[in-house]
């Protein structure tokens, strides 16, 4: 809520006479919005050591959110300066030096943060008024040096309180490439929360981001409009997601089972279901399956006769191991790998199981549409958590690995001092070796057509738009066989990682490698980029194929249970939530 | 000034206001209605004033006009930034990420055409009245571009550079600092280049003044501030003096504020009335008499241009379920 104004020189006596804190933010607008461009930390260097700024950037542009989306306020603090009323900006206008029409707050830890492209006329607050953490002080515009919608937000460290610009821009990021101290007070790995130094939280809305319709959350059905829920209904018998343009929908309850039925006993399956009334009075079930009789007898529960007749001791029954005694069965187990009949006289047993975790295999085939200049040779193995595979790619003196008389499959860089690389032979170390189980990153569109375009000013390099090319990522080895999801839809697909090598013919000088995907017709179809675009939603999470995964083709299920939400967008390579180490060699 | 009958007078010699009339007619009828208004004003004995002190100045005034075909024309190129006499400056949908990549390119009019130059990388260009351009580089490096090719810097750290209509100065904003990169919130100051004495000259000291055009037919200069925190329009005349022409007295927005321009404006041929396109999420037309100060909503329209035979001419197309429209509005002074 926003408190009454003061004047500047209680503002300054007040501020400065409070102890410098530790800057701490909320996410200054909707969580729909996204970072267009990030700090330049030095040759257009983000936080995290990406590319996506532009030379000289002081601050944090967020984009993807339309007109006079609401801006807050990151902290509390006092209006400084506000300039209004500037008309919708273009490169290299200069009104309100360039931030058009703005807002700057003084916050009480000596730091300033400028918002800046506001909308015109979009209720930013008075001169001097003192305002809380998360109130609204403006819309998004395009106002002063801009080029398309977005806030600009800006930390300055080390100010005066007075002049709106005195002390220095600082990277409200922290990183690999930016400073220390993150300003964010949950930066939340890379995209921060609403959460206010003093623990106030606006959590994300369920419908931030989705498009307008019928959505489920858990089993409640909950119709979105303009990024808001307009209505949430809990389903009775839970709620079903459907495919991308189809509305989800609650489930239909189970039929009545007893609808039209006699009273009395029915078999419905193994379950010996009691009728009254066309209602279900009482249920069992049968351990040996039910038994359907005549009409006007009552249904009931059969008998296992399996052991009739067979000697005491194991026998197989299918698939099922049973043990018999005295014509009765004792017990039946299914036999995971089935049942091998034994000579007579030796107890039937179950098949051995040639592994403990159905996903283990030890190399993935060439992909069907991988170009032949990819390399696809990787070796795989499950880790502890049984949800990651953890790829080891081969070099040209490890016989251990597929393909090791190419370092085609070799990961460069990024060494991961924690683990070692596993010799699948003898289970010890062989050395140490980058194992990256996930990492997150957006199709770029815009570095796409710039490699496009680079390609032209390097003989013999031609343009690809056959592939993606994912900022935020990590590399990705050659060839590697990879998951992209769309964390909005859930929608999952197979892809490789094609690479040109840095400054070779998808990349610029300074971009790195390895971070381009395949774009065929077929993962593009199947993420269904035509119908929700990247812009919506063009954060994509990236993590290692899993065995049996086809490129262009949907993701599979071969995988256990999901890594817990807090670690869900993490970037860090040896999260101990994706990859779990101390076991030997993993 | 006086009013007398059904027109408005300006005493000769006073350069103050000639008000202006605006009227919305569709394309042919405007001519007649235009010549019919203005035989009437003269039956009745009141005719246009044009309040200029040195009417000498004019000479030479190249104005930026456009007929509708030429309009359409430059409306439906893709990128259109700038359009000025037969300059159009193209730049790709830089987007919020702001990737620049070549920068915009110039492409000239030609048989009612436009014609991709290859000449890119630049900020900004407009028309003199032969044959150099006033470009801006990305690296804020304001030039004279003759067309074949010869280039000359003029200012460095130069931003939103505009040509007078006289050919004869230019003025724009231009960094403190006169670096390469505009780094939001540096300062910058309105500066004015004369051509024939290759001087600098700094027009007002306060870095909160920007959007600067120079007033034909005078050393006046029109210009944005917000050093009222409201974005107004300010007059810095010759002798270093300033005033505030709109919003004055206003602290915060309302139903009263009258919008400043973007990067359109045109002043009206003889007189001290500009007409701008003001973008606020949509586009309006609007005049301000630069002596008195007076404004008034014109219409919808950006790319305003003045129309051969009298008025100003504009793209309409705000409203996708009509389309792209050419419109013309007459004005009687």
């Amino acid at each position: 809520m926003r408190a009454h104004a003061v004047s500047p020189l209680l503002l300054y006596v007040a501020f400065s006479s409070t102890p410098a804190t530790a800057a701490e933010y909320a996410w200054p607008t909707t969580y729909g919005a996204y970072v267009s461009a990030y700090f330049d930390n030095g040759g257009t260097t983000d936080w995290q050591c990406g590319g996506r700024s532009y030379s000289g950037h002081k601050g944090t542009d967020i984009a993807g959110e339309p007109r006079n989306t609401p801006v807050y306020a990151g902290s509390a603090g006092a209006v400084i300066r506000r300039y209004d009323g500037f008309s919708d900006g273009y490169w290299g206008n200069w009104d309100g030096g360039g931030f058009g029409n703005h807002v700057a707050l003084y916050h009480s830890d000596g730091h300033t943060t400028i918002y800046g492209h506001l909308n015109a006329w979009s209720g930013l607050p008075d001169l001097y008024e003192e305002i809380e953490c998360l109130d609204a002080i403006g819309g998004i515009g395009t106002s002063g040096n801009s080029t398309g919608l977005h806030l600009h937000f800006e930390v300055r460290v080390g100010t005066d309180g007075v002049y709106y610009y005195s002390g220095s821009a600082d990277d409200p990021f922290t990183g690999a490439c930016s400073g220390p101290v993150s300003h964010w007070v949950d930066q939340n790995v890379g995209t921060p929360t609403q959460t206010c130094g003093d623990g106030t939280i606006i959590p994300p809305d369920f419908c931030d981001g989705k498009m307008n319709g019928l959505w489920c959350d858990g089993d409640d059905l909950v119709d979105c409009l303009a990024g808001d829920v307009s209505t949430r209904e809990p389903c009775d018998h839970g709620c079903a997601s459907m495919p991308l343009g189809v509305p989800d929908q609650c489930n239909a309850g189970p039929a009545e089972f007893c609808d039209g039925l006699m009273d009395g006993l029915w078999c419905d399956g193994d379950d010996l279901v009691l009728c009254d009334d066309d209602l279900t009075a009482s249920s069992e079930t049968c351990a040996d399956g039910c038994q359907s009789m005549p009409l006007g007898v009552p249904d009931q529960c059969a008998e296992d006769t399996t052991c009739v007749g067979l000697m005491n001791g194991l026998w197989c029954d299918g698939d099922d191991l049973v043990d018999c005694l005295n014509d009765d069965v004792v017990s039946r187990q299914t036999c995971d790998a089935g049942c091998t009949a034994m000579p007579l006289g030796v107890p039937d047993e179950c098949a051995p199981v040639p592994g403990d975790d159905a996903c283990l295999i030890e190399g993935v085939g060439d992909s069907p549409t991988a170009p032949e200049s990819a390399c696809n040779f990787m070796d795989w193995e499950m880790s502890p958590d049984g949800y990651y595979l953890i790829s080891r790619f081969g070099t040209d003196t490890d016989p251990t690995t597929w393909g090791h008389t190419s370092t085609c499959g070799y990961l460069q860089g990024h060494y991961d001092t924690f683990g070692c690389r596993y010799d699948y032979q003898t289970g010890a170390c062989v050395d140490y070796d980058d194992q990256i189980p996930w990492v997150q990153g957006h199709v770029d569109w815009i570095s796409q057509d710039m490699f496009d375009a680079n390609a032209a000013y390097y003989p013999g390099n031609v343009p690809h738009p056959e592939y993606f090319y994912v900022a935020g990522a990590q590399r990705f080895g050659c060839g590697a066989t990879l998951r992209v999801s769309n964390p909005e839809t859930g929608d999952c697909v197979v892809v490789y990682a094609e690479d040109g090598g840095p400054g070779q013919t998808y990349e610029g000088p300074g971009y790195g490698g390895r971070r381009i995907l395949d774009a065929s017709p077929a993962v593009s179809d199947y993420l269904q980029i035509d119908q929700w675009g990247w812009l919506n939603a063009d954060t994509v999470y990236v993590e290692w194929g899993l065995p049996g995964d086809v490129p262009g083709e949907a993701c599979g299920t071969c995988e256990s249970t999901p890594a817990d939400d807090a670690s869900a967008g993490s970037l860090t390579p040896w999260d101990p939530n994706h990859m779990q180490f101390g076991v030997d060699c993993r | 000034m006086t009013r007398d009958g059904a027109c408005f007078q300006t005493v000769p010699g006073n350069p103050s206001a000639a008000r202006a009339k605006w009227r919305l007619t569709p394309g042919a009828q405007m001519i007649s209605r235009t010549v019919r208004a203005l035989l009437l004003a003269a039956l009745a004995g009141c005719k246009p004033q044009y309040a200029i002190d040195n009417i000498d100045a004019w000479e030479g005034w190249q104005p930026h006009t456009a007929d509708e075909d030429t309009l359409r024309v430059a409306a439906s190129l893709p990128d259109l930034a700038t359009f000025h006499r037969d300059v159009a400056l193209l730049c790709p949908p830089f987007g919020p990420e702001r990737n620049f990549g070549d920068g915009c390119e110039i492409a000239l009019l030609s048989d009612g055409i436009f014609v991709p130059t290859g000449r890119n990388g630049l900020m900004a260009a407009w028309r003199f009245d032969d044959d150099r351009v006033l470009t801006l580089d990305a690296g804020l490096d304001l030039a004279l571009d003759d067309l074949d090719g010869t280039r000359t810097v003029i200012a460095r750290g130069a931003l939103d550079p505009r040509v007078a209509d006289d050919g004869h100065r230019a003025v724009f904003s231009q960094l403190e600092s006169g670096a390469s990169i505009a780094e939001l919130g540096e300062s910058a100051f309105l500066t004015l280049y004369d051509f024939e004495t290759q001087t600098l000259e700094r027009i007002t000291d306060d870095p909160r003044d920007s959007a600067p055009w120079l007033v034909p037919g005078s050393s006046d200069v029109l210009f944005t501030s917000a050093r009222t925190g409201i974005a107004s329009l300010w007059l810095a005349s010759g002798d270093g003096a300033v005033r505030q022409l709109t919003n004055i007295g206003l602290q915060t927005m309302g139903p009263s504020f009258v919008p400043v321009p973007s990067r359109e404006l045109v002043f009206l041929p003889e007189s001290r009335i500009a007409v701008f396109s003001a973008h606020y999420g949509t586009h309006e037309l609007w005049s301000v008499d630069l002596d008195s100060g007076t404004t008034e909503n014109i219409g919808p329209g950006r790319l305003v241009a003045l129309h051969p035979d009298g008025g100003v001419v504009a793209v309409h197309d705000d409203d996708p379920s009509v389309g792209r429209q050419v419109v013309r509005y007459s004005v009687s002074l």
